[in-house]
């Protein structure tokens, strides 16, 4: 996985549980306290080891440790730039869901080193989505999952996301929109 | 007519054969700054818009001929930005449209003017071309961040090491350790330092590559010439040093001095070139009668002095700096 998750991991670590946890799940982890480069590759098992350290030295559950990461990774200050970046996919929160199609592709143009696990959406209704990842990284979809919500959040649309059905090739998200406008949303300033 | 080019070309311009602006699209409209109304009609597309190309351009009716035609414009309130448009001509109207775009200054346009994503069209490929701006600019920072970071641990590793990467030979820091070593556990020792001679000489004719075969040369002779006990650095550029432990005797070392300089003197063959220098050797000796106050750095001073007077002695020899001697028996 791309040094970039495991800082990011880091990042969501040092701001929610402190400096302390950190050194913990880095520990479990087996790396240095502060010698994660996002540009560089690791392998997965480190990804793996720093949640499972967390979760050890939290004693939070998996699911919610996985989905406050998600919703970190889009909440200002240090989700700042992916927030922003996510934004581009659409003016509304039904254009966004539709964009999360084209996330790998999208990802693919800035980080080609990111590999993400391939996501389809369906619009079954006007009112319902699911959406369908590929089971290749553990505890993805529980992550997007937080981090849907966050962004429905920050278009000011009320929705209920829920974890739906699961095999073992692929897990599904599904979203079900309740009030496009909602509440006011935040701000989104196309130049930055 | 108007509502559809509203959807797909938000930006378009009608104007008619006199040149007055008589629709707007509702993004343009907010670059002009006017509310989208019928009283538009009095309003001269040339009171808004400059025309760059073509060259030889009039009016807007004398593209009437030119369906099609590409222009270059500028707002005359934001001459900075620039855009690009095709021009229409509807014979059976007589009316032009226009579709401005901004092209690659898009960026600086939709922040003096505050355009939204909803004010471009759907298929505009502006969203994603802003994304890719973005994106491309975080990831350019994060690696070159790295890049800084790896440069920052190549310098603290080259500054840590011990060696000079040419020769192998010890470097300063090297010297430095050996010397306080000797001196702290008070052991007698004599410091050989030399200087090539001619060596620029050979940089200059043959170029760097011979200069560092040179350099080479020198190092093979200097492990020949010493024993193993015996520390050897390259200070930088053609300047050695030599730290021989317990060797103080001066006859010997005279000996060995004279027998580093005929190694060093045998010629070295670059590239079908004879590479000859030599070297002013200076010594100076520490004997374990000698005051234990002595430093490090005044030694290194003593020993560069010895190699200035060997090289006054006409270069290609030993100099010994004077003895010092024990202040009280």
């Amino acid at each position: 996985m791309l040094g970039v998750v495991n800082k990011a991991i880091e990042h969501f670590i040092r701001a929610t549980y402190g400096d302390r946890v950190w050194s913990d799940a880095a520990e479990h982890a087996l790396v240095s306290d502060h010698d994660i480069e996002p540009m560089l590759m690791y392998s997965d098992e480190i990804t793996y080891h720093l949640i499972d350290g967390l979760i050890q030295a939290t004693g939070k559950p998996r699911q919610d440790v996985l989905d406050d990461l998600g919703t970190f990774l889009v909440t200002p200050p240090h989700g700042r730039m992916v927030r922003r970046l996510l934004r581009f996919g659409g003016a509304t929160f039904d254009d966004f869901l539709i964009s999360m199609g084209d996330l790998n592709d999208r990802v693919a143009l800035a980080l080609p080193d990111l590999d993400l696990p391939a996501i389809t959406v369906d619009l079954c209704a006007t009112d319902r989505a699911v959406i369908t990842v590929e089971n290749r990284i553990h505890g993805f979809i529980n992550v997007l999952q937080g981090l849907l919500r966050a962004m429905a959040d920050d278009y000011g649309t009320l929705v209920f996301i829920d974890i739906g059905e699961c095999n073992e090739k692929t897990s599904q998200i599904v979203v079900i929109l309740i009030e496009q406008n909602f509440a006011q949303g935040a701000e989104f300033n196309l130049a930055g | 007519m108007s509502d559809v080019l509203s959807k797909f070309c938000p930006f378009f311009i009608q104007i008619d054969h006199a040149g007055r602006i008589v629709t707007l699209g509702p993004s343009m409209a907010k670059v002009l700054g006017v509310i989208t109304d019928n009283n538009f009609a009095e309003c001269n597309f040339l009171d808004h818009f400059q025309i760059t190309r073509p060259a030889n351009f009039s009016s807007i009716s004398s593209l009437a001929q030119n369906d099609g035609a590409k222009l270059s414009l500028c707002l005359r309130a934001h001459s900075d930005i620039r855009m690009k448009a095709t021009l229409s001509h509807d014979v059976q109207s007589d009316m032009f449209f226009l579709s401005p775009s901004f092209g690659i200054g898009v960026q600086a346009a939709i922040g003096r003017f505050g355009l939204t994503m909803t004010d471009f069209a759907t298929t505009d490929m502006v969203p994603e071309l802003l994304y890719l701006i973005e994106a491309n600019q975080a990831a350019m920072q994060a690696s070159k961040r790295l890049t800084i970071r790896l440069q920052g641990a190549k310098a603290a590793a080259e500054e840590q090491a011990h060696s000079d990467t040419l020769t192998g030979l010890g470097n300063r820091r090297a010297l430095d350790v050996a010397l306080d070593h000797l001196i702290t556990h008070r052991q007698k020792f004599s410091i050989i330092q030399m200087d090539l001679d001619r060596f620029k000489a050979v940089n200059d004719t043959y170029g760097h590559a011979a200069g560092d075969a040179v350099l080479t040369h020198v190092a093979k002779v200097m492990r020949r010439e010493t024993r193993q006990c015996d520390i050897l650095v390259r200070l930088g550029g053609d300047e050695f040093l030599i730290l021989l432990p317990d060797l103080t005797d001066d006859h010997r070392l005279t000996q060995l001095g004279q027998a580093i300089i005929s190694g060093i003197e045998a010629p070295v063959m670059f590239d079908g070139h004879m590479c000859h220098v030599s070297a002013s050797l200076g010594v100076v000796i520490r004997s374990d009668n000698m005051l234990s106050d002595v430093d490090s750095d005044d030694l290194l001073v003593q020993v560069d002095h010895a190699v200035y007077a060997a090289k006054n002695a006409g270069r290609g020899c030993v100099r010994f700096a004077p003895v010092m001697m024990p202040m009280d028996g």
